[in-house]
């Protein structure tokens, strides 16, 4: 459901996106069922597939749409509810609190989401004449990013002992 | 114990990765507020991160030996340092094992300073020997970005002994052997069983006169008696084939079957060995007591079938292991040429045989096919000339089919052998 509405709300306002959108909503939902059905890795297309239509929806747009925030927290809600789904088929039986818990921190999670994604628009709107601080703040993030994911790219491990 | 990072975290920091970037390219701020939930909780796991210390991590079983059909009690004691989100045991259950209460992998929260214990109820139907392996411990962290699998060592051997059937008759061995028993010997001498009387002889005790018929006859006679010894006793397991006969196999069957015989004819003060003939041979030679009751279980507890296709005939068996003068009980189905023609060949060797066929005839199929049923008949047809043919020879053969009490093949073998004059008594 949360797919759905990630994938279907962006298409049906495109305009003459509406080719693009509804493509990049078939690859978001799409992605999301194969990741519930066969392979879990695919959640992650779907993800990026649905953050695709939304921004080419905004692009050329006009400032930050205060909806960003909503879209993220549905982004990453979809994220953690397939990859509790994933878990919830393996054998390992979960006790009725972990499973209480396990929603308890999803909630605060998505609120968490939430509320910084409105922090963040909000900061957008206001700070329009900051441009090149903006773009370097984007460029040290996006290159600490990665820089984390070439750290994990190769499986870093302890040394294994035996018994406890 | 040994880190590996998951699945979501790879995936967090792709997605963040993509929408930075993308943002970058296309100069939208949509895409940074996409990334920033995955890359602040990224960046959030990557410094709390933290391998969970163990106070308590142990594996209990409540008892490593038990009768088949029981069950016992597993219980995981495990406790943190520190509060560990997300805590999955897979406690180790060895193969034909039946959980009966409890679940054998389980998540679990653990907090701080507080060991939890985790009960798993395991049922044993068949006897065997059961190893536990590992337990298996995966902790997650706050984040579930890495996960840390340990394992401890809880590897132990369950003993499950073949449930033993109540027996209130056995075959009676037709030669006893020097000991004291409770087998009431052919010979005479010094017993409390009646033998016969004879007219007294020089060197016979005063004791010994029967005083009535001395008074009758007019001439001293004297009473003989039977003395009362023990016995040799072979049980010869086949384990060649296995079959299914409706509630267990016939090698399982044949098991509880020997376990039976060998603990009764133990507390007769008798000697019992054990061979185990099949693909791969076992033996333990005749002894006594309640040790060698104990030997002969621990002994049984290893019988499996092994596939082989090599002929073996009796001569493989050490010597030893078959007394003179000892009764052998096979316990066989009657399915291999082997096993049927080292029988013959026990007989033929001079020694006191008893069969107990375990049918394997219980669950044959309704067949609707005429040739079918006909294949059918000639094999029912085939085993019973068998039978006939080992009576042929003087062994005692008794069918126990599956659901029956071993008591009623156990007489049918001791009446068939009375009918042939083989029993002492």
């Amino acid at each position: 459901m949360v797919a759905a509405t990630l994938a279907i709300v962006p298409a049906a306002g495109g305009g003459d996106r509406a080719g693009w959108l509804w493509g990049f909503a078939a690859v978001g939902l799409g992605a999301t069922v194969l990741a519930t059905v066969r392979w879990g890795g695919a959640i992650w297309w779907g993800v990026v597939a649905l953050g695709a239509e939304y921004t080419i929806l905004r692009v050329g747009r006009g400032p930050v749409d205060i909806a960003a925030a909503y879209v993220a927290t549905g982004l990453f809600l979809l994220a953690e509810l397939v990859l509790w789904s994933l878990d919830a088929r393996s054998r390992v039986v979960e006790e009725p609190g972990a499973t209480r818990r396990r929603a308890t921190r999803l909630s605060v999670l998505s609120l968490g989401a939430l509320v910084l994604g409105s922090l963040m628009v909000s900061a957008g709107r206001l700070a329009r004449g900051a441009g090149l601080a903006r773009t370097f703040t984007g460029v040290l993030c996006s290159v600490a990013i990665l820089a984390i994911v070439v750290w994990i790219a190769p499986v870093r491990s302890s040394r294994p002992r035996a018994g406890s | 114990m040994r880190r590996h990072p998951s699945p979501r975290l790879a995936g967090f920091a792709s997605v963040a990765a993509i929408f930075l970037v993308g943002g970058l390219a296309v100069g939208r701020p949509e895409l940074v507020v996409m990334a920033a939930p995955f890359a602040v909780i990224l960046v959030a796991g990557l410094f709390t991160s933290e391998a969970p210390r163990w106070t308590t991590l142990e594996l209990g079983v409540e008892r490593d030996r038990l009768v088949e059909g029981e069950a016992i009690t597993l219980e995981v004691r495990i406790g943190a340092e520190r509060a560990v989100e997300r805590v999955e045991l897979i406690v180790p259950i060895p193969g034909g094992v039946a959980v009966e209460d409890g679940d054998a992998a389980l998540a679990l929260h653990l907090p701080h300073g507080d060991p939890r214990r985790v009960a798993v109820r395991l049922r044993f139907p068949r006897w065997g020997v059961f190893e536990l392996g590992d337990l298996h411990v995966r902790a997650h962290d706050r984040f579930d970005l890495f996960r840390f699998d340990d394992r401890l060592d809880a590897r132990r051997a369950i003993r499950v002994f073949p449930r033993t059937e109540t027996l209130r008759a056995l075959v009676r061995p037709a030669h006893a052997q020097l000991s004291t028993g409770n087998q009431v010997a052919r010979r005479v001498g010094d017993g409390i069983e009646f033998a016969e009387l004879r007219p007294f002889a020089p060197g016979d005790v005063v004791r010994s006169i029967d005083w009535k018929t001395t008074a009758r006859r007019g001439s001293p006679w004297v009473r003989e008696h039977h003395p009362e010894r023990n016995t040799d006793v072979v049980l010869f397991l086949d384990s060649f084939s296995d079959v299914w006969t409706g509630s267990a196999t016939t090698v399982e069957r044949g098991v509880r079957a020997a376990a039976s015989l060998a603990r009764v004819y133990l507390e007769r003060r008798d000697r019992v060995g054990v061979v185990s003939f099949g693909g791969v041979l076992r033996w333990l030679m005749p002894g006594m007591g309640i040790r060698q009751e104990y030997r002969i279980i621990e002994a049984l507890l290893d019988t499996e079938v092994a596939v082989s296709y090599a002929w073996k005939a009796i001569e493989v068996i050490p010597t030893r292991t078959l007394p003179a003068r000892a009764l052998v009980f096979a316990v066989t189905p009657l399915l291999d040429e082997r096993s049927v023609g080292a029988i013959f060949d026990l007989r033929g060797r001079g020694f006191d045989v008893g069969v107990i066929d375990v049918s394997p005839l219980a669950t044959r199929p309704e067949r609707d096919d005429a040739v079918q049923r006909l294949a059918d008949r000639i094999w029912v047809m085939e085993r019973e000339k068998l039978r006939r043919d080992l009576r042929r020879v003087g062994i005692a053969v008794a069918e126990w089919g599956d659901g029956e009490h071993l008591q009623r093949a156990v007489w049918e073998v001791e009446a068939s052998r009375r009918s042939a004059r083989l029993v002492s008594a």
